[in-house]
């Protein structure tokens, strides 16, 4: 038996399939409008971005609140988890397994080598870490010395100077209120501090002469973008033992020959090269790599969109700090860096 | 008849290749922030020796709103020492000016009102007259309804460590979202706008646009362009235009985020987009020429995204041209040429195309990690609808293209009722997050 519906019908039920494939999409969104599920403004303000001591400082506050400054050390914190102490007097157990629970250092008491603290250690004084140690996070109320192939997987603060010893590996953040001396070998994400020095080298500094002191250089191939801003739509050379003042754009190659200074910033949209002895009063900034060798100073940031080869330069100066900044940073021995050096993917010294 | 004929041929396929254009763009963007480089080199820029720096405020009848601004700035975490906030009032009829010259009294020397009663009525007039008084290296504007979080200012100034930076903008983000479908949709566009568009443009080394907010310029940039052009109603677009074919870069900064108020109803909504619109057309008619010419030898990528981003209000123009294109051959009884490729690129063009758009803010709300409120993306069909109507209008209108315009202040309503920041206390800087 075949079933022959009135056209009518056939017209209303097309109809209605058509209406109801086109308003399939709209379900979910009349959901979302009627029962909302997701109309929060977005999270835009992150308060730990930007702050490298974010974490430690909400550290320093839970650790005043719990008492884990005061003297006895409470054996537990507020949530009944234990605080384990350390000290010459009662010093940790040896043991092959990470401690996992919350560890205060109470005085110089060294631990067993190849001790792993797999939660959030105080060291209330001095500490000096035996080799191969490894923390997730490590609060130093005075100085650190991080010994050989130490690991820390999270930060470091320290409230003195931060040592880190050869062939350690800082993942996150190591951060000092004084100082920094890592020695070669140390493999880093972001490190800020006042001073930060790789190795104890000294390398010779060229004398900061005032701009008049060298010949005058003014770029005859370039443009001003501004007074003082030179644009250059090629590589640029500033020969040695010039003086530039101003700024430089060249859409090539930058090169600040020896014993050279310029008073502004630059910018390399290849790569940049600041040699031996030259001065950069201001930043210092490439698409591609940049190299700064021995004993050049930039007084303000280094940024690049690749890499940087920190030879034995000064960045920053006391009082002025500047980050130094890329994909993959290189700092041989001898470097100084006044305020922040941050590898995005992969940080390095070496000799 | 076969002159109009021909002639309604080449328009309709004049737009099918815009329109094709656009759509390759929406989809190149789209993938590039999928699957490409996410560029943004300065975002590390932690520890410097940061640049003397003001913060204007342009206000025009924003007693509902300036006080959370105000409060969020006061709070960032930028030397106080180093930056001067200055709130510039230009003939409020509310009692903003009582509030300016309260925080004056609060916060002496570091909030430094500069009241307006004469003059060109707008923006770029206002900026320009109270920049005037100001030699700072680096210039930062907000809006009055604009709330930036503690880092936000150091963020932008970032950039201008390198010396080719002319101008910086930051990221955009609804803060009424849950208030209307308005504001829902308003905050899925400005997503698609920013995660996707502005950062593409970022990582292709392209033309990111300087958007009058959350952003700012170097002081000597803006002096080298001829500063704020006074009869535009798009003064950011304006001010990107020029430096841009002056061969200064803009920057975007993703990571920049700032809280605003988007409009809740559909008629302040239609209000913004055809001042947008007109203003956009404006910088079109005056910068296309100049940037094709491109004196500053900027790459063909550059030149050629820049070209498309001055065209942008124009496509539903276009669109209506080539409908009306289609829709005369086909009384005409002349079916467009090459007819099997027409119906194949219809056909890709209905399943492909038209989705460009959705694809893009389906795209940013996955970058942001937003999974729920993407289900109302059907809903943009009709913000679409709406944008394209207001745009047709403001585009044809004789104000877009020519010049004579009388200025006035073209703001958007404020709907705020509730404070969002707390206040912050006197002559110090707080340490937290202010966003309540």
């Amino acid at each position: 038996m075949t079933l022959i519906l009135p056209p009518w019908v056939a017209f209303l039920g097309v109809l209605f399939l058509m209406l109801l494939w086109l308003f399939l999409p709209l379900i979910p969104a009349v959901m979302e409008l009627v029962k909302p599920k997701d109309a929060a403004p977005l999270n835009a303000v992150g308060s730990d971005s930007g702050n490298l001591t974010f974490f430690a400082e909400s550290f320093t506050a839970r650790a005043q609140r719990e008492g884990l400054f005061n003297d006895p050390v409470p054996e537990k914190l507020a949530d009944g988890s234990p605080v384990l102490t350390h000290s010459t007097a009662k010093p940790l157990p040896i043991q092959r397994k990470p401690f996992t629970d919350f560890v205060v250092i109470t005085d110089n008491a060294r631990f067993a080598e190849g001790t792993e603290f797999a939660s959030e250690c105080l060291a209330r004084s001095t500490l000096i870490s035996v080799p191969n140690t490894t923390f997730r996070t490590l609060l130093g109320v005075q100085d650190v010395v991080l010994a050989q192939e130490t690991t820390m997987l999270r930060w470091v603060h320290v409230k003195g100077h931060l040592e880190v010893a050869s062939n350690s590996r800082l993942l996150g953040r190591a951060t000092s209120e004084q100082s920094i001396t890592v020695g070669p070998q140390v493999v880093f994400d972001r490190l800020s501090a006042p001073v930060i020095r790789v190795g104890n080298e000294e390398v010779e500094m060229s004398p900061v002469l005032p701009i008049h002191a060298y010949e005058r250089f003014v770029p005859d191939d370039g443009r001003l973008l501004a007074p003082q801003y030179y644009r250059i739509d090629d590589d640029f050379t500033l020969p040695a033992s010039r003086g530039l003042s101003g700024s430089v754009v060249a859409t090539g190659k930058v090169e600040i020959d020896e014993d050279s200074r310029v008073t502004g910033s630059l910018k390399a949209h290849d790569t940049l090269i600041v040699r031996a002895g030259a001065i950069v009063d201001g930043s210092v900034t490439a698409r591609g790599p940049i190299r700064i060798e021995d004993g050049a100073r930039v007084l303000g940031s280094v940024i690049s969109e690749e890499a940087i080869i920190l030879e034995g330069a000064v960045i920053g100066a006391p009082g002025h700090p500047a980050t130094v900044t890329a994909p993959l940073v290189r700092v041989r021995v001898g470097a100084i860096v006044h305020g922040a050096i941050i590898a995005a993917k992969d940080g390095k010294t070496v000799v | 008849m076969e002159t109009v004929v021909f002639f309604a041929n080449i328009g309709l396929w004049t737009c099918v290749a815009i329109l094709a254009v656009y759509t390759l763009r929406h989809y190149f963007f789209t993938l590039n922030r999928l699957f490409g480089k996410h560029r943004q080199p300065y975002v590390d820029v932690l520890e410097a020796d940061w640049p003397a720096l003001v913060v204007f405020v342009p206000c025009h009848n924003e007693s509902r709103v300036i006080r959370d601004s105000l409060d969020a700035l006061l709070t960032c975490d930028y030397p106080p020492d180093r930056l001067v906030i200055v709130p510039i009032d230009d003939r409020s009829e509310d009692d903003t000016r009582d509030i300016l010259v309260q925080y004056a009294n609060d916060y002496p020397g570091r909030i430094q009102p500069f009241l307006r009663d004469d003059g060109i009525p707008g923006k770029a007039a206002a900026l320009a007259d109270a920049m005037e008084f100001h030699q700072e290296e680096v210039f930062l504007i907000f809006d009055a309804d604009y709330i930036p979080g503690t880092k936000l200012i150091k963020q932008l100034v970032a950039p201008f460590f390198d010396p080719e930076v002319g101008a910086v903008m930051g990221r955009v983000v609804p803060l009424n979202v849950s208030r209307s479908l308005l504001t829902r949709l308003l905050d899925l566009e400005r997503s698609g706008g920013y995660q996707v568009d502005q950062q593409a443009r970022m990582n292709l080394h392209l033309v990111p646009q300087y958007g009058g907010t959350v952003g700012g310029m170097r002081r000597v940039a803006l002096e080298a362009v001829g500063g704020w052009n006074l009869d535009s109603l798009a003064e950011d677009t304006d001010l990107t235009m020029r430096l841009v074919i002056a061969g200064w870069e803009v920057v975007y900064q993703n990571r920049s985020e700032c809280y605003e108020e988007v409009p809740e109803t559909w008629e302040s909504r239609m209000r913004q987009i055809r001042r947008w619109a007109t203003g956009h057309n404006q910088v079109a008619a005056r910068y296309t020429g100049d940037l094709i010419r491109n004196s500053a030898k900027l790459p063909f990528r550059q030149v050629l995204d820049g070209v498309l981003l001055l065209g942008v209000f124009v496509i539903p123009i276009v669109l209506l041209i080539g409908w009306s294109c289609a829709i005369i051959l086909y009384y005409a009884g002349y079916p467009p040429e090459f007819n099997r490729f027409t119906i194949l690129a219809i056909a890709s063009f209905n399943t492909v195309g038209n989705f460009a758009a959705f694809f893009e803010i389906a795209a940013a709300n996955r970058l942001d990690g937003t999974r729920e409120r993407i289900r109302m993306l059907p809903f943009m069909l009709l913000g679409f609808l709406i944008s394209a109507i207001t745009v047709c209008r403001a585009s044809m209108s004789r104000k877009s293209w020519f010049k004579g315009h009388t200025m006035s202040w073209q703001k958007t309503a404020r709907h705020r009722e509730d404070r969002v920041t707390k206040k912050p206390g006197r002559n110090r800087r707080a340490k937290a997050g202010t966003i309540a």
